[in-house]
């Protein structure tokens, strides 16, 4: 998880990750951001993100990239 | 037919009464009934088109659901497979799904640039045909363009694409699939509906509501307002300035005109999204929000998530993530992120290419012609730039100690925002990239100020006093948006008393009748974005 907020901080830094819900659905998380965010997570966990997962309940929260994330890693 | 016909007035009373009569169970018969009427009126051609559309990707997106459907009861089944045999499995599905996709998007997309782009290939086929020799000849006439192509291509297409990406459950019933695609509130102008949100509203059992069908009417007199009293007096003067010969203008008649053309376009196209989403309330089926107060927006990027709200969110959906996602774009970006480049360029790197394909083919989709590429391309400069020095500009503002909380600021941002739209109309609205050029030139080098006082103004097309119906007209349209943005107008309307909710209604009534243009050289069917 930590690995995940510092990829996070990585793109953005002056978004607070942490605790927020609704990052994709309140466009607190742009469609520019999401690109790097998707490049930023496939770099740094070794995984594909195919456009099938590009919905909002996978990017709203750092817990639910997270549960993405491992799911991918499986 | 259009919105603003008596026709259509006509059309929705009968259709609104027959839809009530019938049974609750069958209202989406009616529904279609009434849609397959409507689209046919405005010309039964065009028919056979959304039929092939529609079934064409009903049919495809039955066979791709169908494909997942197997490959779930296999892996359910085989309980042999392991997490490598399980993935193999599942790619496979995939590709096979993929052959359906590709087979339909490129029909379909084929029709679509056909019916759009054919027309302006005519003279350049004709010069071929003559250089061979042949006698054939082709002319624009001959080509059909049906009734809100775009709108219902990228309807269908989208549902298409959302199933093969799993993101929604394939439907089963054609019938209901086609009511989706030519339910006749946002076949002419949009909005651009997804199957999970539009479809699944349909399905709903479509009972009669009386708020609901007070608040359309109310919804569809401020569409009326909006089309009739002010956009379509705006267009005569901007069209006057902008038809005026060569030389006789310059200056500040082309900033008025500039400016009142961004007016124009929003209170025409958000207008007519007032009526078609009044229409739809009278029939209990909510039709997405279009546009959310785009001029407040504080950078071109937020004003493309409030301006024309569903064609640029199916964009970002099926033309930007994809390319973003795309095998090649993929190695690109890694390439930047790993090469010595600078993080913050390999950002700009990352986005250009997606951003750029998106746009341009915006454009594209808004019109023929290099001023709509050119259109393109300037809305993907601007955020690019907004990508690359965005932080910078906020960096440097902390330091000159400005509050970007204060109400003054907020102000210098919406101009901002509306400066660059109206430098993005100035693109195409006159017509020709030499019109605009022409324009942009005479803008800065004649120095005209006087024009406001002494008469130049009454030229264009109106007098005195339809300057000032306009004027007042526009006043209280930023009023009303002001109101809006702080809670719903028409539940302020709803919490007056029986006699002054009647009063207002009279009022715009008398007001529409009044003051909206009806007048010589008044084309009913140019509501602007009628043409896609």
């Amino acid at each position: 998880m930590e690995e995940l907020l510092e990829a996070l901080k990585r793109v953005n830094p002056n978004i607070d990750y942490a605790g927020q819900t609704g990052l994709y659905t309140n466009k607190i998380i742009d469609s520019i951001d999401m690109t790097s965010i998707l490049a930023e997570l496939e770099d740094t966990f070794d995984i594909e993100i195919d456009m099938e997962y590009i919905v909002p309940k996978n990017f709203d929260s750092v817990e639910a990239m997270w549960a993405m994330v491992q799911e991918l890693m499986d | 037919m259009t919105f603003i016909q008596l026709e259509f007035v006509a059309f929705l009373a009968i259709s609104v009464a027959l839809f009530y009569i019938c049974p609750v169970k069958h209202r989406w018969k009616m529904l279609l009934a009434i849609s397959i009427v409507f689209y046919g009126i405005a010309g039964v051609k065009y028919l056979p088109f959304i039929l092939v559309t529609s079934f064409s990707v009903y049919l495809a997106g039955r066979k791709i659901g169908r494909i997942y459907e197997t490959l779930n009861e296999e892996l359910k089944n085989d309980t042999t497979l392991d997490r490598k045999a399980k993935k193999a499995k599942r790619e496979e599905a995939k590709q096979y799904a993929k052959k359906f996709l590709i087979a339909c998007l490129v029909f379909n997309l084929a029709i679509l640039c056909i019916s759009k782009y054919t027309k302006f290939l005519v003279n350049p086929i004709n010069d071929f045909l003559q250089m061979l020799g042949s006698g054939a000849s082709f002319s624009a006439a001959m080509i059909i363009v049906p009734l809100g192509i775009s709108y219902y291509t990228f309807s269908t297409l989208s549902y298409l694409l959302d199933v093969f990406w799993k993101k929604i459950d394939y439907e089963t019933n054609y019938a209901r699939f086609l009511l989706y695609a030519i339910y006749f509130p946002h076949i002419l102008q949009g909005p651009i509906e997804r199957y999970g949100r539009l479809g699944l509203r349909l399905k709903q059992e479509l009972r009669f509501d009386y708020h609901r069908c007070a608040y359309g009417l109310q919804l569809m007199l401020w569409g009326y307002f909006k089309k009739l009293v002010i956009a379509d007096r705006l267009n005569i003067f901007i069209q006057s300035v902008y038809g005026v010969e060569q030389g006789m203008n310059g200056g500040f008649v082309y900033i008025l005109a500039g400016l009142l053309d961004v007016v124009y376009i929003y209170s025409d196209f958000s207008g007519c999204m007032d009526i078609a989403r009044g229409a739809s309330d009278l029939f209990g089926v909510e039709l997405d929000l279009n546009f959310n107060h785009p001029f407040c927006s504080k950078s071109v990027v937020e004003f493309w998530r409030r301006w024309h709200m569903s064609l640029g969110s199916w964009f970002k959906d099926y033309v930007y993530y994809p390319v973003s996602t795309s095998k090649l774009v993929k190695n690109l970006n890694k390439k930047a992120r790993t090469s010595k480049i600078p993080p913050r360029v390999s950002r700009v790197l990352i986005t250009a290419i997606p951003v750029s394909i998106t746009w341009v083919l915006t454009g594209t989709w808004h019109g023929n012609g290099l001023g709509y590429v050119c259109w393109g391309v300037y809305y993907a400069f601007m955020i690019l730039m907004s990508v690359s020095f965005g932080e910078d500009l906020t960096r440097f503002g902390k330091k000159l100690h400005i509050n970007y909380d204060t109400l003054s600021w907020r102000f210098i941002q919406a101009a901002r925002t509306t400066l660059i739209f109206a430098g993005g109309r100035l693109l195409t609205s006159p017509g020709s990239l030499a019109n605009t050029w022409y324009i942009c030139k005479n803008l800065l080098i004649t120095f005209n100020p006087w024009v406001f006082f002494d008469g130049t103004l009454l030229t264009f097309g109106l007098n005195l006093l339809n300057i000032c119906v306009a004027a007042a007209a526009i006043l209280v349209f930023f009023v009303v948006s002001q109101l809006q943005m702080h809670g719903s107008v028409r539940d302020m309307i709803g919490r007056q008393n029986l006699v002054v909710r009647w009063m207002i209604y009279f009022a715009a009534m008398i007001v529409i009748a009044v003051f909206g243009i009806y007048g010589p050289g008044y084309d009913a069917s140019s509501f602007v974005y009628m043409a896609f």
